[in-house]
C-alpha cells in the first residue's frame, strides 16, 4: 500500500471512530440546550437552559441521578467484595475445574434479562421487597458479579503469589497478607473491576424496572420513557446525565484497563 | 506449629480455597434460581398473581398456537437481527484490529480510549442518540436538506423504526464492535510482536495481512466473544423499544408486552416465552462452547 | 495504599444507610388506621392530621410531577397537617401489581394510599375487589361533580360505583398547524380523514393501539362508532355485534393504510412519537387528549408554536380520570382528604390552565359551583385556554363515551392481526 493510501485508511478510521464515539453525543448535547428544534433546522432556532435549571432545582432527573448513584455504587462495591475471594480462588487456588467454574460464572450473563427480571418481579412482590433499593441492587448483581469475577480472575492470573508466600514465611497471618500484600498489589485491578461493575449496573434497564416495581426510578428507566420525544430537551439532558458518570468511571481507569488487557466490556 | 503454617502457606494462599467461591456463587445461584424458577412456575400456572393455581402446559400451548400471529414472525426477526448484528460487529472489529494493530498506526492509545468510551455509554443513551441522528427528520436528514439533497423527510432513507430492523442492527453493530475490537486487540497484544513484523517485512499488506496474521491469532477468541454478543443481542430490550417498528417485535419486547397486558391471564404466556428464550440461548451458547472444546 | 481507610469507611457507612432507608417497600407507620366515620367529615380530618399520604402516580413527566407537588402539597400541609408523598411510577400497572401482590400476601395495611387511575387498571383492581367502596359520592366536594354524566359515572364503560373519584377530564382531539393545513381543509369525520390522507399521501397517521398507545385505541374506536351508526351500541358488550361490525372497521383501516405515513408499515407507538413526527413535518396531523389546548405541549417543546387543536363533528371519545383508594390503604383518612382537595374549585381552576403543565380539563361541573369567586376563577381558567384550543362547544358536540372495556383487547389484538400485518 502506498503512503497516501495508508494515510487515507488512517483518516477513514479516525473519522469512523469519531463518528461512532463522539458525534451522537454532540447531537445530544445540542438538543439538551435547544427547544422546539424541528426539521428542517440544522441549527436550533431557540436555545434554553430549562433542563439545566431543572436539574439544579430538583425534579425527576435529579432524584434519578441520586438513585442511580446509590444503586450502582453499592452494586459495584458488593461485586468487588464478592469477586475478590472468588477470583483468588479461581486464579490462585489451583482448583481442579477452574475453567469450567469460570464458564459457569458466564451463565447468568447469557440468560435473557427479561426472563430473570419477570421472575424476580413476582418473587419480590410476594416477599414485599419490590420497590426497594436493596432488591434492585441484588438484581443488578446478576449482571455485575459474573463480570467482576471474570475480569478480576483474568487480572490475577498475572499476580505473583510469591510475595504472599514470602510474607507467610515471615509469619504474617491471613489478614495481614491480604491487607498488606494483596490489596496494595492488586488495587489497580480492583479499581478496574469496580469501575466496570459500576458501568454495568448503571445501564441496567429491565433488571431495575421489574425488581423495582417501577418505583426505583434510575436514569435509564426515566430515559426510556422520555426518549419518545414528549420533551426532547429534557430527554437529551437526561441522556447526558446518563452518559457522563459511566464515562468518567471508565476514563479514570482507562490506562489500567489497557495495561491489564482485560476483555474490557460491560456485557450488559 | 510455625513450620506447619508456613507449609500450608506454601500449598495455598489465604482466601483462595474452593469455599472462597461460595459467597459469589451462592448469591448468583439464588438470584438465577429464584428468578428463573418463578418464571417457570408461573409459566406452568402455579403461583399466579391473581386467581387460583391451574397447573399445566396451557400457557406453552397458547403461546405456540400463536393466535395473535406474532410469535413465529418475532422469532425469525429476532434471529435475523441477532445474527446480522453479531456478524457486522465482528467484521467492523476485525477491520479496527487490522488498522490499529499495524505497527505504523499512530495514536493507538487515543483510539482504544475512544473504544472504551463507546463501551461505557449505556444502551438507552446510544439508542436515543441514533434516533436523533437517523430518523427521517433527524440531524442527518436536516444536513441533507440543508445542502439541497432532499425536500421532505420522506425523501430520506428509512433507517430506524423500519420493518427490517436496520436501526436495531446499526445500534448493536456499533455498540458491540468496540467490545469485540478490544477483546481482539487484547489477544493480539498477548502474542509475540514478531509475527506482525515478519509479515510486514515479507510485504503482507491489507487483506493478506488480515487473513494470514490477524485472523489466525485473534479468530478463536473473537468467536467466543461473538457468541456472548449473540446471546446479549438475543435477549436485548432497550434498543428495539427505541429503534424498532410496531411489527415485527423482538422476542423480549413481545414477552414484556404480554407481561404488561391488561389481561392478567396472559402473564403465564409471557413467562413461558421468557423460559423458552432462556433455554434456547443457553443451549446454543453451550453447544458453541462445547464444540470448541472438542476441537 | 494511599487512600486513608477512615474516609472510605465513612463513605461505606453512608452508602449502607441509604440502601437500607431507601424508598422502603411498605413504610409501615406505627399502628393501624385511626378510627373515623366518613359521614362525620371532621372525624376524617382529625384522623388524617399528622399522617403521610402515599400517592402512586405516573411519574414520567416532570411538568406533571411539579404540578402535583406544588398544587397539592402546600394546602394538604397547611389546611390538614398531612404530608404528601408522591411515589412516581413508570406505569400505573406497577401500582396495580403492588396492590394485587399485597392481596396475595395478605398484607394489611399495604403501601398505597391513593392511585391516579382509570380504564383497565381500574377494572383489574375492581375485579380483584381491592378498592375501597362507598366513599367518592360522600366527599364534601362531591356535590360539585356531575354524577349523572355517563362519561363520568362509567370508566371505559365500567360503572365507577362509588369506588373512584374524578380528577380531570380528557377528550380526543387532533392537532394541526394552520401554516401547513388551513382550517378549511381539515377533515371533520373519519370518512373525510381517509379522503384527506389519500389526497395528502403519507402526511397522516395515528398511534398504534396497544400498551402505551391507548390514544390510538381511542381513535380506532371512534372509527368503529362512525362506521356502525354511533356510540350507544358499544357501551355494553355484545360479541355477535362485534363479529358482525368489526370487519368493516378493519376494511376501513386497511384501505386507509397505504395512504398513511410510511404506507402504514409502522405506526407511532404513543402520543409523543406522533407529536414528534408532526413537529418535524413528517406528518401534518397529530392526536392529543389535552382539553387545555395545545399551549402545554408548545411550552414543553413538543410541538411548534402556532399549532391548534380541532375535532371531528362527532365520535370524539372523552372521559375522566380518577383517583382510587386501595382497600388496604395504610392512611385512608388522609387519602379521603386528598381526594376531596383534588375537587376544590380553586385547584380545579389551576389544573386546567395551560401554564400548570398538566393540561387536562375540569373533573367537576363548573355550573354547580355556588361561590361567585370560585366560579370566576373557573371561568378565567377556561378562558386561559386561548384561541388555539378547540372551542368548548365543538368539544361538547363531538363528545362520545368510551366503549365497554372488553372491546379494548379485541381492538388491540384485532388491529395487529387485521391491519398492521393483514393488509
Amino acid at each position: 500500500m502506498t503512503a497516501p493510501g495508508r494515510r487515507g485508511v488512517s483518516a477513514l478510521g479516525w473519522l469512523l471512530l469519531g463518528g461512532l464515539a463522539v458525534l451522537p453525543l454532540i447531537v445530544i448535547g445540542v438538543q439538551a440546550l435547544a427547544t422546539r428544534w424541528f426539521f428542517p433546522d440544522l441549527v436550533p432556532q431557540e436555545w434554553t437552559f430549562a433542563s439545566v435549571r431543572g436539574l439544579a432545582s430538583g425534579g425527576a432527573t435529579r432524584s434519578a441521578v441520586f438513585e442511580s448513584l446509590v444503586v450502582s455504587l453499592t452494586a459495584a462495591l458488593a461485586s468487588v467484595l464478592l469477586a475478590i475471594p472468588a477470583a483468588r480462588s479461581l486464579a490462585l487456588g489451583r482448583l481442579r475445574h477452574a475453567r469450567l467454574v469460570g464458564l459457569g460464572f458466564l451463565l447468568p450473563t447469557v440468560i435473557p434479562p427479561v426472563a430473570l427480571a419477570m421472575g424476580l418481579n413476582v418473587v419480590l412482590l410476594k416477599a414485599d421487597l419490590a420497590g426497594t433499593r436493596a432488591a434492585v441492587i441484588f438484581a443488578h448483581l446478576v449482571a455485575t458479579l459474573p463480570y467482576a469475577v471474570l475480569v478480576l480472575t483474568a487480572a490475577l492470573t498475572r499476580y505473583d503469589v510469591a510475595y504472599e508466600r514470602q510474607a507467610a514465611v515471615l509469619g504474617a497471618g491471613a489478614g495481614r497478607i491480604l491487607g498488606r500484600v494483596f490489596l496494595p498489589l492488586a488495587l489497580p485491578a480492583i479499581m478496574v473491576c469496580a469501575a466496570l461493575a459500576f458501568t454495568v449496573s448503571w445501564s441496567q434497564y429491565l433488571l431495575t424496572l421489574l425488581p423495582g416495581g417501577g418505583r426505583v426510578i434510575t436514569l435509564p428507566v426515566l430515559l426510556l420513557v422520555a426518549s419518545d420525544g414528549g420533551n426532547p430537551t429534557a430527554a437529551a439532558a437526561l441522556a447526558l446525565a446518563t452518559a457522563i458518570p459511566p464515562a468518567i468511571a471508565i476514563l479514570l481507569v482507562v490506562r489500567r484497563l489497557d495495561a491489564l488487557g482485560a476483555p474490557a466490556r460491560p456485557l450488559r | 506449629m510455625a513450620t506447619q503454617r508456613a507449609a500450608r502457606g506454601l500449598s495455598r494462599p489465604p482466601l483462595s480455597g474452593p469455599w472462597a467461591l461460595a459467597p459469589a456463587a451462592i448469591i448468583l445461584g439464588v438470584l438465577v434460581a429464584t428468578g428463573l424458577g418463578y418464571a417457570v412456575a408461573q409459566s406452568l400456572g402455579a403461583l399466579p398473581l391473581a386467581g387460583k393455581p391451574d397447573v399445566g402446559l396451557g400457557a406453552y400451548r397458547t403461546l405456540l398456537a400463536d393466535d395473535g400471529g406474532d410469535l413465529w414472525a418475532s422469532a425469525a426477526f429476532t434471529l435475523w437481527v441477532t445474527a446480522a448484528s453479531t456478524l457486522v460487529a465482528a467484521a467492523m472489529a476485525l477491520a479496527a484490529i487490522a488498522w490499529l494493530d499495524r505497527p505504523r498506526t499512530r495514536g493507538r492509545g487515543g483510539a482504544t480510549g475512544l473504544l472504551h468510551l463507546n463501551l461505557a455509554i449505556p444502551h438507552v443513551v446510544w439508542a436515543f442518540a441514533l434516533l436523533l441522528v437517523l430518523t427521517q427528520s433527524g440531524v442527518a436528514a436536516r444536513a441533507a436538506a440543508a445542502v439541497g439533497l432532499l425536500d421532505s423527510p420522506s425523501d430520506f432513507p428509512v433507517l430506524v423504526r423500519d420493518g427490517y430492523g436496520i436501526g436495531i442492527v446499526l445500534h448493536y453493530a456499533t455498540k458491540e464492535a468496540p467490545f469485540l475490537a478490544l477483546v481482539g486487540m487484547a489477544i493480539s497484544r498477548a502474542q509475540p510482536r514478531e509475527l506482525g513484523v515478519i509479515a510486514q517485512t515479507l510485504g503482507a499488506t491489507g487483506l493478506r495481512r488480515l487473513r494470514l496474521v490477524t485472523l489466525p491469532v485473534v479468530g478463536p477468541g473473537l468467536a467466543v466473544a461473538s457468541a456472548l454478543v449473540f446471546a446479549f443481542v438475543f435477549g436485548a430490550y432497550e434498543a428495539p423499544v427505541v429503534l424498532g417498528a410496531s411489527s415485527p417485535r423482538l422476542l423480549s419486547v413481545l414477552s414484556l408486552d404480554l407481561f404488561n397486558a391488561s389481561d392478567l391471564t396472559r402473564r403465564p404466556e409471557a413467562m413461558a416465552l421468557g423460559v423458552v428464550m432462556a433455554v434456547f440461548v443457553v443451549a446454543l451458547v453451550g453447544a458453541a462452547a462445547f464444540s470448541r472444546r472438542q476441537r | 495504599m494511599t487512600m486513608g481507610i477512615r474516609p472510605l469507611m465513612l463513605a461505606l457507612a453512608a452508602l449502607a444507610a441509604m440502601v437500607v432507608t431507601g424508598c422502603g417497600g411498605s413504610g409501615s407507620s406505627a399502628g393501624g388506621p385511626t378510627a373515623f366515620d366518613q359521614a362525620d367529615w371532621p372525624s376524617v380530618l382529625k384522623a388524617a392530621r399528622g399522617q403521610t399520604v402515599t400517592w402512586f402516580a405516573y411519574g414520567g413527566s416532570d411538568a406533571i410531577n411539579r404540578f402535583i407537588d406544588t398544587t397539592y402539597g402546600p394546602p394538604l400541609r397547611d389546611r390538614y397537617g398531612i404530608t404528601l408523598e408522591r411515589v412516581p411510577i413508570a406505569d400505573t400497572v406497577d401500582a396495580v401489581n403492588q396492590v394485587l401482590s399485597e392481596k396475595q400476601a395478605g398484607t394489611n395495611p399495604g403501601a398505597v394510599d391513593l392511585i391516579w387511575i382509570n380504564g383497565e387498571n381500574f377494572t383489574t383492581l375492581r375485579q380483584a375487589d381491592m378498592l375501597r367502596k362507598d366513599w367518592a359520592r360522600t366527599l364534601p366536594n362531591a356535590r360539585l361533580v356531575d354524577w349523572a354524566d355517563p362519561a363520568l359515572n362509567r370508566d371505559f364503560g365500567v360503572p365507577v360505583n362509588d369506588q373512584e373519584s374524578p380528577w380531570s377530564s380528557a377528550q380526543l382531539q387532533l392537532i394541526h398547524d394552520p401554516s401547513r393545513t388551513p382550517a378549511a381543509e381539515l377533515p371533520r369525520s373519519y370518512a373525510q380523514f381517509a379522503t384527506w390522507a389519500c389526497a395528502n399521501l403519507g402526511r397522516a397517521t395515528y398511534v398504534a393501539p396497544g400498551p402505551g398507545g391507548f390514544i390510538g385505541t381511542r381513535f380506532v374506536k371512534g372509527a368503529l362508532y362512525e362506521l356502525s351508526g354511533g356510540p350507544p351500541r358499544w357501551t355494553t358488550f355484545n360479541e355477535a355485534r362485534w363479529d358482525r361490525e368489526s370487519p368493516r372497521l378493519w376494511a376501513y383501516l386497511r384501505d386507509l393504510a397505504p395512504c398513511l405515513w410510511r404506507k402504514g408499515e409502522t405506526y407511532p407507538k404513543d402520543e409523543n412519537q406522533l407529536h414528534s413526527l408532526f413537529a418535524n413535518q413528517e406528518v401534518d396531523l397529530s392526536l392529543t387528549q389535552a382539553v387545555a389546548g395545545p399551549a402545554t405541549l408548545v411550552e414543553a417543546g413538543t410541538i411548534p408554536k402556532g399549532s391548534r387543536t380541532f375535532v371531528f363533528d362527532a365520535n370524539m371519545i372523552g372521559d375522566y380520570n380518577y383517583v382510587a383508594i386501595p382497600r388496604n390503604a395504610p392512611h385512608p383518612a388522609a387519602a379521603l382528604a386528598l381526594a376531596d382537595l383534588i375537587l376544590d374549585p380553586a385547584l380545579q381552576a389551576s389544573q386546567a390552565r395551560p401554564a400548570s403543565g398538566f393540561g387536562l380539563g375540569f373533573g367537576i361541573d363548573p355550573t354547580r359551583v355556588g361561590d361567585p369567586k370560585a366560579r370566576a376563577g373557573l371561568a378565567d381558567s377556561a378562558a386561559s385556554r386561548g384561541p388555539d384550543a378547540t372551542p368548548i362547544p365543538d368539544l361538547r358536540r363531538a363528545l362520545a363515551p368510551d366503549a365497554d372495556p372488553r372491546y379494548q383487547d379485541l381492538i388491540e389484538q384485532g388491529w395487529r392481526r387485521n391491519v398492521l400485518r393483514g393488509g
